[in-house]
């Protein structure tokens, strides 16, 4: 259906938030958020708010409820945040969108806790920062020479 | 492909546009702070 609706008109930012929002009886409103009336109860954000799930994600999560392999319910999240990423594209002021890809991003990141990509980002950091703790060591050692040379002249 | 530590950056960017925009939407602000003790979080390995 939404397949249909984005083949027809691509830029329909509404259809892809749809796709992987929950049904419109559902979706966030500021009394939602303000955690009064959760709408997915079990799937909820750590807020309590309802917005956590979209139907893309919300079967994501499903999935891994249901034990499916991991890789499957990686698909379908990675799904659902290209298509709220696209939304952004069209309208980037669309809050709905946004806070949907922010949450969508989060899942995704439980998902992939520690791949090898924040492996080599963490690994820069570390070669940074020993650097810059040779750097200092260095510093230190030559002042502390010029300190005794000057004790000897 | 973006690891977890791109991921909630990204994420974070998200909320902080969402709350520029809806100053008082306090669940965003969670989910920003969320963001953020993950971060910390990751960097503690």
């Amino acid at each position: 259906m939404f397949r249909l609706v984005l083949g027809l008109s691509p830029n329909d930012e509404r259809a892809l938030v749809n796709w992987c929002d929950p049904p419109l009886a559902c979706l966030p409103t500021d009394d939602v958020c303000s955690g009064r009336s959760p709408c997915h109860p079990p799937l909820t954000a750590p807020c309590g708010c309802g917005i956590r799930g979209g139907a893309l994600c919300l079967r994501a999560k499903l999935l891994a409820q249901s034990g499916v392999e991991a890789e499957a319910v990686k698909m379908l999240q990675l799904a659902a945040v290209k298509k709220f990423e696209a939304a952004v594209e069209i309208n980037p002021q669309s809050t709905q969108a946004l806070r949907s890809w922010g949450l969508a991003l989060q899942d995704a990141a439980e998902l992939t806790p520690h791949d090898a990509a924040d492996a080599i980002e963490l690994l820069s950091q570390v070669r940074v920062a020993c650097t810059l703790m040779a750097v200092s060591i260095w510093q230190v050692e030559c002042d502390l020479v010029v300190g005794s040379r000057r004790q000897i002249f | 492909m973006a690891g977890a530590r791109a991921r909630r950056t990204q994420a974070s960017e998200c909320f902080s546009i969402v709350l520029e925009l809806v100053p008082n939407d306090n669940a965003c602000r969670q989910a920003l702070q969320q963001c953020a003790q993950d971060m910390a979080r990751l960097n503690t390995y």
